[in-house]
């Protein structure tokens, strides 16, 4: 597959394409030291997390209000370009300096990707104007589709029985019957 | 005469609910039932809702476990009800981007969606502030913004910059501000077709959650009724409150044309009925040329 608009071919790729070289789940943590390994990284990781699925909404935003602005927002508004990269980046530095136990390599293995994915997104974003037709373009399109891979994958590691979801329910409007969560003994992550 | 049949249309319902988290200050009130609902306009050749609640797929099935939400059915199951399909709908307006009012969108293949752009755009300086203000973005889902994105690529969605007549005929457009989010939006209804219409039916979004939202007991001031904003808000308790009063000039200052969506009473207020999933159903106001679907 050749590269299209600065993408590399993985990134095309769906979440449970076999040309993904994922690291194969394993089963649950089994010992007690295994699983407080497994719910410390859980821990650790959820900051970076929330990150990427803040960014993944915004960024869906910056595609969404695009057409027919006239100005690229990660190139006139530097705050909020700034922030979107030092977002990025503490959430690259947490997953690099994370230990992670066996039990969660596939967990943390898709959660690089996402990185990687919202990166080359951010970088096409900043490379120059999204193009400021009233029409969506190929650029456009593709962006969008790549962005829609990513909040896939984040998905497809959340943990909803310690909170670790994209959409955050503990604030939600219906969170007053909200029963704190637990993992499971055999969780597979 | 009138031009569109309302409909109420309950999806799914949460138990035990806390009164104070829909009316401010009602802490030592008993615990409500309090449903999830679109309404169904249907007139003028169109099918429309207000809101498309939120889907069973992804996280649904958690909000289910632990919010205590019961009884969820799709839109296709819930607007069976009424002899209509997903399919028929050809235009949704989202009062705001809340999970369980715009969850549902990939399931309205042919409805044009359309929200308020400060609703968009004020999401995202939000999303980019840190954790310690989550608070925020409580039950805003970036996967709808993704769906928002979607539709827009296939120009089904409409981002709307304040006030709009006619979007269809007959129905309004009108923006409340920093109320309870930050570009929420409500719908008027002039049902008969006049411009300075007397037969006004507003569909509130959550701007109004209950009936005590706009007929709280006012006797502690000496007045009969007054209004009470609902507790959640981004915006202002204050935005609410004159987005309510821009409604009930509308309506004449008849409150019971104005409808919320996460009230079990108005399921006793108008004619109604239980369907067979269990599910309520109101018909609010019934086109002259369309027979009832609850008696």
């Amino acid at each position: 597959m050749t590269q299209m608009d600065g993408c590399s071919p993985q990134r095309l790729h769906q979440i449970d394409c076999k040309a993904l070289t994922a690291p194969e789940r394993v089963g649950g943590p089994g010992s007690p030291d295994a699983h407080e390994a497994l719910m410390r990284y859980i821990s650790l990781v959820e900051p970076a997390y929330q990150s990427l699925s803040a960014l993944i909404g915004q960024t869906a935003l910056v595609l969404l209000l695009s057409p027919g602005q006239p100005h690229d927002w990660l190139q006139t508004d530097n705050v909020t370009r700034n922030l979107a990269w030092a977002v990025l980046r503490d959430a690259t530095a947490q997953l690099r300096d994370l230990s992670v136990p066996e039990a969660a390599t596939h967990h943390h293995w898709i959660l690089q990707q996402v990185t990687q994915s919202i990166n080359e997104i951010l970088t096409q974003l900043g490379d120059g104007p999204v193009q400021h037709n009233s029409e969506p373009t190929t650029s456009h399109q593709n962006l969008t589709r790549n962005l829609r891979n990513a909040h896939d994958m984040l998905q497809s590691v959340a943990i909803p029985s310690v909170g670790l979801t994209t959409f955050d329910f503990t604030q939600a409007c219906c969170s007053c019957n909200f029963h704190k969560p637990v993992l499971a003994d055999h969780a597979l992550i | 005469m009138a031009d569109y049949s309302i409909h109420v249309l309950e999806y799914a319902r949460t138990l035990n609910y806390p009164k104070a988290g829909l009316v401010y200050g009602a802490f030592d009130e008993e615990p409500v039932t309090m449903p999830y609902c679109y309404v169904l306009l249907r007139g003028h050749g169109h099918v429309a809702l207000v809101d498309v609640g939120y889907s069973h797929k992804g996280h649904g099935q958690h909000l289910a476990e632990k919010y205590n939400i019961v009884n969820w059915r799709s839109p296709r199951v819930v607007l069976a009800e009424c002899g209509i399909r997903p399919e028929d709908v050809d235009t949704v307006f989202v009062t705001h981007a809340h999970f369980d009012h715009f969850g549902n969108v990939e399931d309205f293949p042919n409805a044009t969606f359309y929200i308020q752009r400060e609703e968009v755009e004020r999401w995202h300086s939000t999303l980019s502030l840190p954790d310690r203000m989550r608070w925020m973005t409580a039950s805003l889902d970036p996967a709808s913004i993704l769906n928002a994105l979607e539709l827009s690529m296939t120009g089904r969605m409409k981002l709307i910059e304040g006030a709009l007549e006619d979007v269809i005929p007959g129905i309004d457009l009108h923006l409340a501000r920093d109320s309870h989010t930050y570009g929420s939006m409500w719908v008027s209804v002039r049902n008969d077709g006049t411009e300075a219409s007397k037969d006004v039916w507003i569909l509130a979004g959550d701007l109004v959650n209950q009936f005590d939202n706009i007929e709280r007991d006012g006797s502690l001031i000496d007045v009969e009724t007054m209004y009470n904003p609902g507790a959640q808000t981004v915006g202002s308790f204050t935005n609410i409150i004159l987005a309510i009063e821009e409604m009930m000039k509308l309506v004449d200052y008849d409150s019971r044309r104005i409808i919320p969506v996460h009230e079990g009473r108005l399921f006793d207020r108008f004619p109604s009925r239980t369907s067979k999933e269990g599910l309520q159903i109101a018909e609010v106001v019934l086109a002259d040329t369309m027979s009832s679907i609850v008696d």
